[in-house]
């Protein structure tokens, strides 16, 4: 895949973004009222849209129901996330 | 209802093939205290969990451990995928490796297959959640045990996040059965059992 570094760097923001989420909803789920972790977790939100987006646009779906089909059918090919795509 | 999403929780990036090490870390896969059990467990619970909220966190920690799962399937596949016969035969592999190839199968270390004989759903939130919080600290043990036999740091890692996530859920499930005995009888909690009462 073209631009396989660039690609990387964008997923790993993403993987990043998307931790700091699971971490807080479990948190949240046990301390509804921190007003804390709502705002980290209403903040992430918002960059996390902005990057699956920026993702989806370039490299193809992440989400299943989130498919651009402009280009064709981008789901359920390259790249599967356990396999390294980047090196071999 | 489940979406997936085409990415795992923590990156896996492992270059040395090592059937050595995939022996041992198997188990996290299908083992006694490993992922696939984890996910069962609590994604069966919490039909019985009188709490909402409960419910709710058992919903997301067992979805996590579905993506727990899948980490330590990319780390079995990366470690054997490009094993040959003789790194196959040399590192004890063999006995595996002629039931399933280099494919992933949810079997313990020692060899024997998953089963559901793993773990409970007593449909008792206290009983469960007991043993949810047991679970946690078994699994994190089995990823001491795995970082004190692997020396690659492409595979300790992804290992040391993943015992990391055991403490935090651990911590969680503490925080949930206060919750469970702040709603109970705090004269006698365990007189009762809250998700079948009066039947």
């Amino acid at each position: 895949m073209n631009g396989c570094g660039k690609r990387e760097e964008l997923a790993e923001k993403i993987c990043e973004v998307s931790f700091a989420m699971d971490e807080l909803r479990l948190f949240l789920d046990t301390h509804p009222g921190d007003s804390e972790a709502l705002e980290a977790f209403s903040e992430r939100m918002e960059k996390r849209i902005g990057l699956i987006e920026e993702y989806t646009d370039k490299y193809g779906s992440i989400d299943g129901y989130f498919v651009k089909t402009a280009y064709g059918w981008s789901w359920n090919g390259a790249p599967m996330p356990w396999k390294r795509e980047c090196e071999s | 209802m489940w979406g997936y999403e085409k990415r795992l929780q923590y990156p896996v990036n492992i270059k040395k093939p090592d059937a050595k090490a995939a022996k041992i870390i198997i188990s996290q896969y299908g083992g006694p205290d490993g992922e696939l059990g984890a996910s069962l467990r609590y994604l069966s619970q919490r039909f019985a969990m009188p709490d909402d909220r409960v419910a709710g966190l058992l919903t997301d920690i067992g979805t996590e451990e579905l993506a727990h799962l899948e980490i330590i399937g990319a780390i079995l596949y990366q470690l054997t995928g490009k094993l040959t016969t003789d790194e196959i035969i040399k590192e004890g592999f063999d006995t595996y490796f002629v039931d399933h190839t280099v494919g992933v199968y949810p079997q313990a270390a020692s060899g024997v297959p998953y089963t559901a004989a793993f773990m409970q759903s007593k449909g008792d939130p206290i009983a469960d959640l007991s043993e949810d919080m047991a679970a946690e600290q078994k699994a994190r043990v089995t990823y001491d045990n795995i970082l004190r036999l692997v020396d690659d740091p492409d595979i300790i890692d992804p290992i040391r996040y993943l015992r990391q996530r055991e403490i935090v859920h651990y911590q969680r499930f503490g925080e949930a059965l206060g919750m469970v005995r702040d709603k109970l009888n705090s004269k006698n909690y365990y007189a009762y059992n809250p998700a079948f009462r009066n039947r």
